[in-house]
């Protein structure tokens, strides 16, 4: 019908009347015909004698409502750090509702994960209808943000944005073109693989934007040399002693948290440690509630009590820790082998042997030739004061760090933490005392921590706890923020740094130690095109304005931001790609949100959109950036394509989502999408005649031969999913054994091993079918050392620009006044109701809360604005101004206000969103490099997105 | 199938006949702005399509009914940017979606009311799902196979009421019930002439084809 249309309307006065059917189509009742509610073909029509005589509309609703079929599917591209499994049933070609796929088998001694899935999971299918989707392609008709668009058919679309790719990358260098997934977008599966090859291939820079979202546990890279290191959840179930540290589980895990309550009623103690009273700190036996930004001196105080107290595990700190080293008095660096030995290595260092009353050298730092954490007959001394001759002659004092760590705690007395924080000794002491007694502890810490400017000083206290403690790396135990088990295969589609990383794993005899991975990641980081996003959006989207000011950083630094900035650049430290002197032309993202997320994005709404010759978002709906964009391309719902849910350590199984419905209109999977893409780049080429080209980085860039390249030459087939996703289970450790056929099947494969170490996955420990799973195992069991400077956990950070900034030992310093001098301190969190943006509109998660932007307040401070409940307020500071409701509420403290994750920016007054007010300054120690672990790679040590504590005035709008 | 209108004997099927003609040319119209239909509108085609059909049958809508049908922006790409910006695709969805259910109450009951409708009477969704149930193209098509059928119930001698029972209460349970409120948005939302009318017209012809269900089969 759709094709004749305009002569139908010119022949409408003509004699015949055909009956034209395009969205519906004949299907047999079983009353009327075969029953033929499955098939492909339509059915004839039937004659009138046959069709039921409808009287009513109650009968319609005399059959019941039944299923064509139930598909095992999840929700496959989205970042929630969960993997639950979904029967989908469907009638019609659309999925209607769905169920949890209550499939787990329960770990030895524990409870079950059954069900698993949460409110989000339960409504995806009416999000996946809602009119928000992107139904085709499109191109901007109009200025940006102009609301004009274009359709476009598919060919049309990938020429257009072919062609740019070329013209930039020809002309510019590849390396101008960004990519972004925001960490948003990531599946492991299919999909990632697509997008991650083509750009790869094609020399684009892959924005690195785990520090950008806010989610790099900088200190836990400081302490560990790592940070993906979880283990299952329920093994918290084997916990005595829970500390839900700046985190709020009873939102963000909703599937896992009742192993929290689980070990409660088996005789655990769960203490919430937050400035508000959450929905988690309801369910604790205990809360603290520390003044917002004061948790790191809340940790040291409690450090204080378990070193004066001598409550720490002091065979656990010998061995796993650097608290044994030999600390110089005159520096307050370690004493090295280089100062005792000229010539000797810088990264070779002491202990005072007890049993031989001499210094020894300790075994298994970065330098050491034995790469073991064993100690042997020696026995490292804790205390005492020691004197060692160096090189030159000279003899210097020296002791075990861990005297002059307890020296150092004595700055944070429980009384003294006390008038920092708020909260009284007795609490400190009791916790501190009840945490060192557990038979396992634990701190639960999430993400919420990295958000913050001094998250490192926050993290590393949380790491020395569970360090004095003896429980990192112990079943039960340790702080916990969160890994992936690694899809080995998808690991070496995506990237040519993979496959380095595989022929060195799949050569070796023995399996690389972390150490030895981290190395090669060292090496590949440095030659492509990665770039962090903070520095990224310094360079070229305007936020130096607001990360060199003086007043939004930390006033103990002893230079400018710049300074850092211009020295960690020339050292090498800082890289960002491309460099200032050739601006990105491209920028082309999936799923993710930015000018949402970013901080002060109408800065960088500003700034680097005008650079950008090109804007393309692939996605499932419009976002708030997707309107400030050129090229829209239309991603399938993640019911309608197949996929693999990224595999979280929380849950021991893989779990798949498999296509159970077409996609709506003319949306396509991203592996389709991108295969697509790939074959017009090639095309396109040839076209023009496009000679190879050589990219900054010295790669050869051939794309008159692209597809070949991204398809390995037709291994891969952008027309057939399923085989590449049936070779991604086969060649994984992780689904060893299995094939897409079992995962269609039953939704999900029990893991079969952790897979490769690698950016995403540091667990560090084998898994044991039939029992939880611990990180770290690697360390504490197996002595291989930590893939730090000293091979241990390290408290110690003795890099010039630490011991200037007065944070070579864990400190603790004031949030600094970003934003502005005001009173009140901006917080946040993330929400119940959305994974990020994702579900923030739909109806009826709405309904649960206020429906629209709300920022939460102590009455106390509403009261004093003259503020009631549900009133517009306005929200300002030196950079930006947003406008919301206000709900004082009883939970938030004094000087806070929450407004919790990513409402959408038109979902606020005028379109201005509470980002507008967040600068963000990132703390210029984290590019930091040349000290051991001390360095950028890609998805690692990186500045971080720190909105929580900007500081802010609220009057009634 | 297709059926000759001179040969209709009966003026019940004749009406019956020029009804499904209506709504087909309804779903036409409502359907993407391409360059064609952009045509269409401009040189006249659609309103005389809708005029020809409309003053033909006794629903007592004349001609005024239709005003503003011809009227379309000269270039194509104005019509068919509006129409996306009001019906398909904007933040949080469009200001004005052409989706039934999102008009009030549970969205995914009011899609499988329809559903319910279409199996009832033997047809389903096409497996290549390029409109939802609750879509007006989607409710225009099965108003179009109703009316058909029904036509050829008054000539093979078959009693249309069953057909009729089904084409009020659609009628009365989906499009009758959100269309007045798409035009109210759309009121506020555009200065494009064309969209408005076509609304105005189908609000005025849906519940006009209600009553004249109703008038032959009560109102139930």
């Amino acid at each position: 019908m759709e094709l004749t249309r305009r002569t139908f309307l010119r022949n409408v006065g003509a004699a015949a009347l055909t009956l034209g059917l395009s969205r519906l189509e004949m299907a047999c009742r079983s009353d009327v015909g075969a029953p033929t509610s499955t098939s492909t073909s339509p059915a004839a029509t039937p004659a009138l004698a046959a069709l039921p005589q409808y009287r009513t509309w109650e009968d319609l609703y005399r059959e019941r409502w039944t299923w064509d079929r139930v598909v095992k599917g999840t929700h496959i591209r989205t970042n929630c750090i969960a993997g639950c499994s979904w029967n989908l049933f469907v009638k019609d070609g659309m999925v209607w509702r769905e169920e949890q796929n209550a499939i787990y088998k329960p770990s030895k001694g524990v409870p079950d994960m059954n069900p698993r899935g949460c409110q989000k999971g339960g409504c995806y299918s009416q999000l996946m209808y809602e009119p928000s989707r992107l139904k085709y392609p499109m191109r901007r008709a109009g200025e940006r943000g102009s609301g004009k668009w274009q359709r476009l058919e598919w060919d049309a679309a990938l020429e257009q944005v072919a062609d740019k790719l070329l013209d930039v990358a020809l002309k510019d260098g590849p390396d101008c073109v960004v990519y972004d997934h925001g960490t948003t977008n990531i599946d492991f599966g299919t999909g990632t693989a697509a997008e991650l090859r083509f750009f790869t291939l094609f020399g684009a820079t892959v924005m690195d934007s785990w520090a950008g979202v806010g989610d790099l546990p900088m200190g836990a890279i400081q302490t560990w040399g790592h940070f993906n290191a979880d283990g299952t959840s329920d093994d918290w179930f084997h916990s005595d002693y829970i500390l839900v540290w700046i985190a709020n589980p009873v939102y963000t895990r909703i599937p896992d948290v009742h192993f929290m309550w689980e070990a409660r009623y088996r005789g655990a103690t769960v203490v919430s440690i937050a400035p508000d009273y959450n929905a988690s700190s309801v369910h604790a036996d205990l809360w603290l509630n520390p003044r917002m930004g004061t948790d790191a001196a809340l940790g040291l105080a409690m450090a204080q009590v378990i070193v004066a107290e001598n409550l720490f595990k002091a065979d656990y700190v010998r061995e796993q820790t650097d608290l044994p080293f030999l600390v110089r008095e005159d520096t307050g660096r370690y004493l090295r082998a280089s100062d005792v030995t000229a010539g000797e290595r810088e990264d070779v260092f002491f202990f005072w042997d007890e049993v031989k009353d001499t210094p020894a050298i300790v075994p298994g730092s970065q330098g050491h030739k034995t790469q073991s954490l064993d100690l042997g007959a020696t026995r490292p001394a804790l205390a005492g004061r020691f004197t060692v001759t160096l090189a030159d002659g000279r003899t210097v004092g020296a002791r075990p760090l861990l005297a002059v760590m307890r020296d150092h705690l004595e700055t944070y007395t429980p009384e003294r933490a006390a008038a920092i924080t708020g909260v009284k000794p007795e609490v400190i002491r009791r916790v501190a005392r009840d945490m060192a007694a557990a038979k396992a502890a634990m701190i639960f810490a999430s993400w919420g921590s990295c958000k913050h400017y001094h998250s490192d000083l926050m993290q590393r206290t949380m790491c020395l706890l569970m360090a004095l403690t003896g429980n990192q790396g112990r079943r039960g135990g340790g702080m916990r923020v969160g890994a992936w088990y690694s899809v080995d295969e998808m690991n070496r589609l995506t990237s040519d740094f993979h496959i380095a990383t595989w022929k060195r794993w799949a050569a070796a005899l023995v399996p690389p130690t972390a150490r030895d991975v981290e190395g090669i990641l060292d090496q590949v980081t440095r030659e492509r095109p990665f770039t962090a996003t903070l520095p990224f959006l310094y360079v070229h989207g305007g936020l130096k304005e607001v990360a060199d000011r003086p007043d939004f950083n930390d006033p103990a630094l002893p230079r400018k931001v710049s300074d850092y900035v211009r020295e960690a650049t020339k050292e090498g430290w800082l890289r960002v790609s491309p460099p200032a002197e050739r601006p990105p032309r491209v920028y082309f993202y999936t799923g993710m949100n930015p000018l949402r997320r970013w901080p002060a994005p109408q800065i960088v709404r500003r700034e680097l959109w005008p650079k950008l010759e090109l804007i393309v978002n692939v996605n499932v709906k419009m976002s708030s950036t997707g309107l400030e964009s050129d090229v829209l391309l239309p991603a399938a719902g993640y019911y309608e394509k197949i996929g693999l849910k990224y595999p979280q350590s929380l849950v021991p199984y893989v779990i798949f989502g498999d296509r159970a419905v077409a996609p709506v209109d003319e949306a396509k999977s991203e592996w389709e999408i991108f295969g697509l893409l790939a074959r017009v780049v090639q095309a396109r080429a040839q076209a023009r005649g496009a000679q190879p080209i050589t990219d900054a980085h010295g790669v050869t860039r051939d794309y008159a031969r692209f597809y070949d390249d991204w398809s390995m030459g037709g291994e891969l087939d952008e027309r057939d999913e399923a085989a590449t996703m049936d070779r991604m289970i086969q060649k994984s450790s992780v689904t060893k054994g299995f094939t897409w056929k079992d995962a269609q099947r039953d939704g999900m494969i029990p893991v079969q091993a952790i897979g490769h170490y690698g950016p995403h996955n540091n667990i560090c420990s084998e898994l044991t079918p039939g029992e939880t799973l611990y990180p770290q195992k690697w360390f504490t069991e197996g002595k291989q050392p930590w893939p730090t400077l000293t091979g241990r956990q390290q408290f110690l950070i003795d890099h010039p620009w630490y011991v200037a900034a007065g944070e070579a030992l864990p400190v603790h310093k004031e949030p600094p006044r970003a934003g502005g001098n005001y009173p009140l301190r901006l917080t946040g969190g993330h929400t119940r109701w959305s994974i990020h943006a994702i579900w923030r509109d739909q109806r009826h998660l709405l309904r649960l809360q206020r429906g629209e932007p709300v920022m939460y307040m102590c009455r106390a401070d509403a009261e004093r604005r003259g503020l009631t409940d549900h009133d517009y307020v306005r929200v300002f500071n030196d950079i930006g101004s947003f406008t919301i409701r206000v709900k004082p509420a009883a939970g938030v403290q004094p000087g806070q206000v929450i407004v919790y994750h990513a409402w959408e920016n038109f979902q606020f007054r005028d379109w201005i969103q509470s980002q507008e007010a967040v600068p963000s300054p990132w703390k210029p120690l984290h590019v930091a490099g040349g000290y051991g672990h001390l360095r950028y790679r890609m998805f690692f040590a990186a500045p971080s997105h720190a909105p929580r504590g900007t500081t802010v005035e609220v009057e009634r709008a | 199938m297709t059926m000759e209108l001179a040969a209709l004997a009966t003026e019940p099927g004749r009406v019956a006949a020029l009804r499904s003609r209506l709504y087909a040319v309804l779903a036409i119209a409502f359907g993407f702005p391409d360059e064609e239909l952009h045509a269409a509108i401009r040189d006249g085609s659609v309103a005389r399509a809708i005029t020809d059909v409309v003053t033909a049958l006794p629903h007592g809508l004349g001609g005024a009914a239709t005003l503003g049908l011809a009227t379309a922006p000269d270039a194509q790409v104005e019509l068919e940017s509006e129409y996306i910006r009001l019906f398909d695709v904007g933040a949080a969805g469009p200001p004005c979606p052409l989706y039934g259910g999102v008009y009030g109450g549970d969205r995914m009951k009011v899609m499988e009311d329809a559903v319910r409708f279409y199996n009832f009477f033997a047809l389903r969704l096409a497996p290549t799902l390029h409109e939802l149930p609750d879509h007006v193209t989607t409710e225009l098509e099965f108003l179009h196979y109703l009316t058909f059928r029904e036509a050829e119930a008054h000539e093979q001698g078959v009693d249309p009421a069953s057909l009729l029972r089904a084409e009020r209460d659609f009628l009365a349970r989906h499009l009758c019930r959100w269309v007045p409120k798409l035009r109210a948005r759309l009121a506020k939302q555009t200065t494009c002439a064309f969209f408005p009318a076509l609304v105005q017209f189908a609000e005025a012809f849906f519940a006009a084809d209600r009553a004249y269900a109703a008038s032959i089969v009560g109102e139930g």
